[in-house]
């Protein structure tokens, strides 16, 4: 029995969380490469599967998300840096085994929980701004 | 062209429940290796009360499946405590409670005929659980 099979049959759940995490990256990738009008089943596919996963999973698919996010849009948009900037550093302090690290032991999350808290906290406080500033040049432009 | 705006919201919300979530879950630890979310539970409602308090549904909740539930913030229990008031409205003695992270898991069938009552603390159809969560602890645990 290979440790991958040990470890399939030991947690099943992390398994739905990679499942997940796939499927939220497949959902954007999807909305970012459609050309013309995207389907609103996709962006409600990304919210779904973004949103099952736990926090310390998501962060990862928040890094991955920005970057790709940024590589999408035009030279001069305003958040096209920021965005990039954002997903880099996440992905430069958040090892691609943190969640297995998480999972394996409880006393390495509770040493990251907070601090994890406020990199949401600034993530969320990111995007509100830029959803705001991205709507009003909508407004401007249209 | 993906509508940018939209998937910020996206983002942010999601962001803003993780930052609620991360930092209200220390319950949790004590079953971090054990359930991980999984499973559902069942509480008993006295059947003389027709709103039970949800706290008191919640810690015995706690006291009689911690293990079952890990990988839930309080304000999500809180928000399933809600929930169950209306349950113990249709004079159910022993609720099953499981747990819906999507609006896909939702079980919409008679909790009592089918023993098994999936619910979202949904107020309108076209809401996502994060946005009510969100709403919820507002509404009940106020931190300002």
């Amino acid at each position: 029995m290979t440790s991958e099979t040990l470890r399939e049959l030991a947690n099943p759940i992390t398994n739905r969380y990679e499942i997940d995490e796939k499927n939220a990256i497949i959902a954007l990738q999807s909305i970012l490469t459609t050309r013309g009008p995207v389907p609103e089943e996709n962006y409600r596919r990304f919210q779904i599967y973004l949103s099952r996963l736990p926090p310390y999973r998501s962060i990862l698919v928040y890094s991955h998300a920005m970057k790709a996010i940024a590589s999408r849009m035009e030279e001069g948009d305003p958040h096209r840096d920021a965005l990039k900037t954002m997903g880099q550093a996440i992905a430069e302090h958040v090892s691609p085994d943190f969640a297995e690290k998480i999972e394996e032991n409880p006393e390495a999350y509770e040493d990251q929980r907070m601090l994890l808290a406020e990199n949401f906290n600034q993530i969320a406080t990111f995007m509100g701004q830029f959803r705001d500033e991205a709507t009003q040049r909508e407004c401007k432009d249209a | 062209m993906p509508d940018f705006v939209r998937i910020f919201d996206i983002l942010g919300t999601i962001a803003e429940r993780n930052d609620a979530i991360t930092r209200q879950q220390e319950f949790a630890l004590q079953a971090l290796t054990s359930g991980f979310g999984q499973g559902a539970f069942s509480i008993t409602v006295p059947a003389n009360v027709n709103t039970p308090d949800p706290k008191q549904i919640v810690a015995k909740a706690f006291q009689e499946n911690t293990n079952d539930l890990y990988g839930y913030s309080d304000t999500e229990l809180v928000a399933i405590a809600v929930a169950k008031s209306d349950a113990a409205k249709a004079e159910t003695k022993v609720v099953h409670v499981d747990f819906a992270r999507t609006r896909d898991d939702v079980v919409t069938d008679d909790p009592v005929k089918s023993g098994r009552h999936v619910f979202l603390p949904l107020s309108d159809s076209n809401e996502s659980n994060v946005i009510s969560f969100a709403r919820y602890r507002e509404q009940l645990m106020p931190t300002g």
